[in-house]
């Protein structure tokens, strides 16, 4: 499981995250909520090693990543989807899969082809378009590749930045009912969302964010029966 | 018959025109930011070969050897002064000042190095061959194939190995391809090397064709590799090959049509209608379209 103690951030003299403590079970979705600029997306570029936290611990399965760059995080088997998809889009959907699988041991050929396999049977999107340049897709098949890439290091856990961001309606159901499905297959996921009413759907557990601090931590449930939460995160009330 | 001499003339100089700008390609492709420094230190890097040479007694195959090994370290200097340091913190401007400067520096040492100016730069003794009026000389026809070679190694280098791949995903977006585990610092070093073994392969079939080495060949390369790679599409490999062979083809042409006198003025004419025609270069505009539709997705 991943825990987070106490972690600061800051851009020079801003700082993002004061001091932010959650936990994140495994095999549950951990929802994190919160207003533009609350920090979540320097949240997540912390615990995967793209800035380097000022204080505080990350902790993931008995293993410290406080400090780690990110090619060590990812080999922890923690992996992010960063928020905008960002695919290669001048390489292939096969050469973004295989870029996906970088850290794992060259002799591991067969079993990378496996899993892309895997990918496709998840994704079929995917396999009819994967000698098509990533550029070329959709902005939804662009976040099916995104997901897919980042599950080819094998992660034992997932972070998902705003996986909706910038979709239409249809293919936000897709990829909700994508995110359900890894969790029935036991990853453990952290989320990051916007759309309050389609995150709480999949979220076992679930964290406000604002201004740099977490907020109000329960679950689901426990929200609904918070009429000042509910009224400014659902709406209505 | 002229005119198919013309066209081997044209073609076989540009192989090498290909080669330099590559190595500029190359480095604009992973890192979007011009090495300035990348002609003059493929000019110290033969400065070394020729100085280090008779001291060491090698013969022609040892002074390819020079070249090739004292362009990459020239070419290891400058990413460590210029480009290793600003990564990612101060935009493509400072680097490419820096590299201005080291330039500069570059070329002062050469001259040093090669006080009488003009240096003799021993060539490949190869014997011409003849095709009933078609007349090929013997260097130049081994330029063209180790030039050829080079691009087909590097082809396969870029597109069919894992190495490439994650080279690729770096020009694609180097934070990403970092979160995936790409060792980016480590891939950028890489192209410069391989940027510096290019340079050092044309550097070494150009001067020998030459017969000489000047201080002004810095200058002269920094020209040849930025307009190929300007023709071609900046920031494209297939590009900087057609751009090369292009510059290679218009030089002869013009040379032989309006006299040597116009050969640059007709390059740059070129240049210009090409730049109005199609900005980005001849393949630069498809890569720069996918390039923007990706973007406009997101």
């Amino acid at each position: 499981m991943l825990s987070i103690n106490n972690l600061e951030t800051s851009y020079g003299l801003i700082k993002a995250l004061k001091g932010v403590s959650l936990d994140a079970a495994e095999g549950e979705v951990t929802c994190i909520l919160g207003p533009n600029g609350a920090g979540k997306t320097t949240l997540m570029f912390t615990l995967s090693g793209i800035i380097k936290p000022d204080a505080g611990s990350i902790d993931f399965f008995g293993t410290s990543l406080t400090g780690l760059a990110a090619p060590k995080v990812l080999r922890e088997g923690l992996a992010l989807v960063p928020e905008n998809r960002l695919v290669f889009p001048l390489m292939s959907v096969r050469e973004n899969l295989l870029a996906g699988a970088y850290t794992r041991n060259r002799s591991d050929k067969d079993e990378v082809e496996a899993d892309i396999e895997k990918m496709f049977a998840r994704f079929p999107v995917l396999k009819e378009r994967q000698e098509q340049n990533a550029g070329t897709l959709s902005g939804g098949e662009q976040q099916m590749l995104a997901l897919a890439r980042a599950l080819m290091s094998r992660p034992k856990m997932l972070l998902l930045d705003e996986p909706s961001v910038g979709l239409a309606p249809v293919i936000v159901n897709e990829v909700f009912a994508i995110i359900k499905q890894l969790k029935e297959d036991g990853l453990s996921i952290v989320l990051v969302e916007q759309n309050v009413v389609k995150a709480l759907e999949v979220a076992d557990h679930f964290y406000l964010l604002d201004q740099g601090r977490v907020t109000f931590a329960g679950t689901p449930g426990e929200m609904e029966n918070d009429d000042v939460i509910k009224r400014a995160y659902l709406g209505g009330g | 018959m002229d005119f198919v001499q013309t066209n081997i003339d044209g073609l076989l100089a540009g192989s090498a025109y290909a080669l330099l700008a590559l190595g500029f390609s190359l480095v604009f492709g992973i890192m979007r930011q011009i090495n300035l420094a990348y002609g003059s230190s493929l000019l110290v890097g033969a400065a070394l070969a020729v100085w280090l040479e008779p001291i060491l007694g090698l013969g022609v195959v040892g002074l390819f050897l020079l070249t090739v090994v004292a362009c990459v370290l020239a070419g290891l200097y400058v990413e460590r002064l210029c480009f290793a340091p600003n990564r990612g913190k101060t935009g493509a401007t400072v680097p490419m000042i820096a590299s201005f400067a080291i330039w500069m520096q570059l070329d002062e040492v050469s001259s040093h190095l090669l006080p009488s100016r003009t240096h003799n730069f021993p060539g490949l003794e190869i014997p011409p061959m003849f095709f009933g009026d078609l007349y090929l000389r013997g260097d130049q026809i081994v330029q063209f194939v180790v030039a050829f070679t080079s691009i087909a190694a590097l082809y396969y280098l870029i597109y069919k190995t894992r190495f490439g791949l994650l080279l690729r995903a770096t020009a694609g977006n180097a934070e990403t391809a970092f979160l995936l585990g790409a060792p980016t610092g480590r891939l950028r070093l890489m192209t410069f090397l391989l940027a510096g073994f290019l340079g050092g392969i044309s550097t070494f079939l150009i001067l020998s064709a030459d017969g000489q080495v000047t201080p002004l060949f810095g200058l002269w390369s920094t020209f040849k590799g930025l307009i190929a790679m300007m023709i071609g599409g900046v920031g494209s490999l297939p590009g900087a090959v057609i751009g090369g062979l292009l510059l290679g083809l218009i030089e002869a042409h013009s040379s032989t049509q309006f006299g040597a006198e116009y050969r640059d003025i007709t390059t740059f004419g070129i240049l210009f209608l090409i730049l109005i025609i199609r900005p980005g270069g001849i393949m630069g505009v498809s890569a720069y379209r996918t390039g923007r539709l990706a973007q406009e997705r997101i």
